[in-house]
């Protein structure tokens, strides 16, 4: 059963976010991220959200699709801790 | 420290500005343009939107409409901005990461914004650097800038507000719940200042000259009256149609 989860953050000293996370029962079909934080290189919130699709909706997966993102790309975000986003998207995965 | 351009732009719309920015990155980027400061404003008024924002969640499409409002989406990343017309300065920074502390982009705000708060401080007001991206008076928010990084040059491109008709701006900007309610603090039209509203009246062409001073102190770099290249012209007209002004990329978040 596909369901649609959001949750919307906002850190201490962070900047506002949402994900959007659309999953077919335990697998992420596709992930928005969108909100008011820097993300360099260009396309790398794109590339994140490209790493998601089809992974399990789980701590460690997320984790790794994130973390290699950033990796490959040597890419920085500003006003989201990478943590943080993880967390918020299996959130909003396990949301009903 | 190298010398850097000095553009003076008068008022474009909203595509040709975003467009005339992006192009002037590309050019920069690619060895072909020396660092530049570009300072500009905006003919209608716009809002512009932050790279990664959710359009329809930001702005109000139909009040913008209505009061002939563009809408455009930076390349940049942050958050919304209404672009009055007539009550605020744009500038923009180009340059290669490397002629500056680009390192950590909290970093290289604080430093590219230093024009800013020089200029604003030689203007009488308490204006200091706030995280991540911001200019304060007193507290208030006065400037805020946006950043992009592309073939490592870095694009800043910010707002110093002298005016601001704030019943308009925030009849266009939708203002997310959770900013609204972020406990302990004011209302987001009481968290925003201007220059008139601490007592400081200028005009446009004015504050340009006191940004161009500002800019000279703040970064010890030599300014050098110049303007942007035919291909910088072409390149910004191309973005200018075949991005900005698409519906498509508008509305691509």
């Amino acid at each position: 059963m596909t369901h649609l989860g959001r949750v919307t953050k906002k850190e201490e000293d962070g900047k506002l976010y949402a994900v959007d996370v659309k999953c077919e029962g335990q697998r992420i079909e596709s992930v928005k991220i969108s909100g008011e934080f820097f993300a360099n290189p260009e396309g790398l919130i794109e590339s994140m959200e490209e790493s998601l699709r089809g992974i399990r909706l789980d701590k460690m997966f997320v984790m790794q699709a994130i973390a290699g993102a950033l990796f490959y790309s040597k890419g920085t975000l500003v006003g989201i801790r990478a943590s943080d986003l993880v967390e918020a998207i299996v959130e909003a995965g396990g949301k009903p | 420290m190298k010398e850097w351009r000095l553009v003076r732009d008068g008022k474009a719309d909203a595509f040709r500005n975003m467009g005339t920015d992006e192009a002037i990155l590309d050019a920069v980027g690619a060895g072909k343009a020396p660092p530049t400061f570009r300072l500009y404003t905006w003919r209608p008024s716009a809002v512009s939107i932050g790279r990664f924002q959710a359009f329809d969640e930001v702005v109000d499409a139909s009040a913008c409409r209505e009061l002939g409002i563009d809408i455009v989406r930076r390349i940049s990343g942050g958050g919304s901005v209404f672009h009055d017309e007539k009550g605020e300065v744009t500038y923009s920074m180009v340059v290669r990461e490397e002629d500056i502390p680009a390192h950590d982009v909290i970093d290289s705000f604080k430093y590219l914004l230093g024009t800013v708060v020089v200029t604003l401080k030689a203007l009488g007001l308490r204006a200091e650097f706030a995280p991540i991206n911001d200019v304060v008076v007193r507290g208030k928010k006065i400037s805020g800038s946006a950043q992009v990084r592309r073939n490592g040059t870095v694009l800043q491109h910010g707002t110093v507000l002298m005016n601001m008709e704030k019943e308009v701006a925030f009849k266009v900007l939708r203002v997310p719940r959770l900013k609204v309610e972020e406990r302990g603090l004011p209302g987001p039209a009481e968290r925003v200042t201007t220059l008139a509203a601490e007592g400081v009246h200028i005009d446009a062409s004015s504050l340009y000259q006191e940004l161009v001073v500002g800019f000279s102190a703040a970064t010890g770099a030599e300014l050098r009256n110049g303007r942007i290249s035919e291909e910088e012209l072409e390149a910004a007209k191309a973005y200018a149609r075949r991005r900005y002004a698409d519906p498509a990329w508008l509305e691509s978040r």
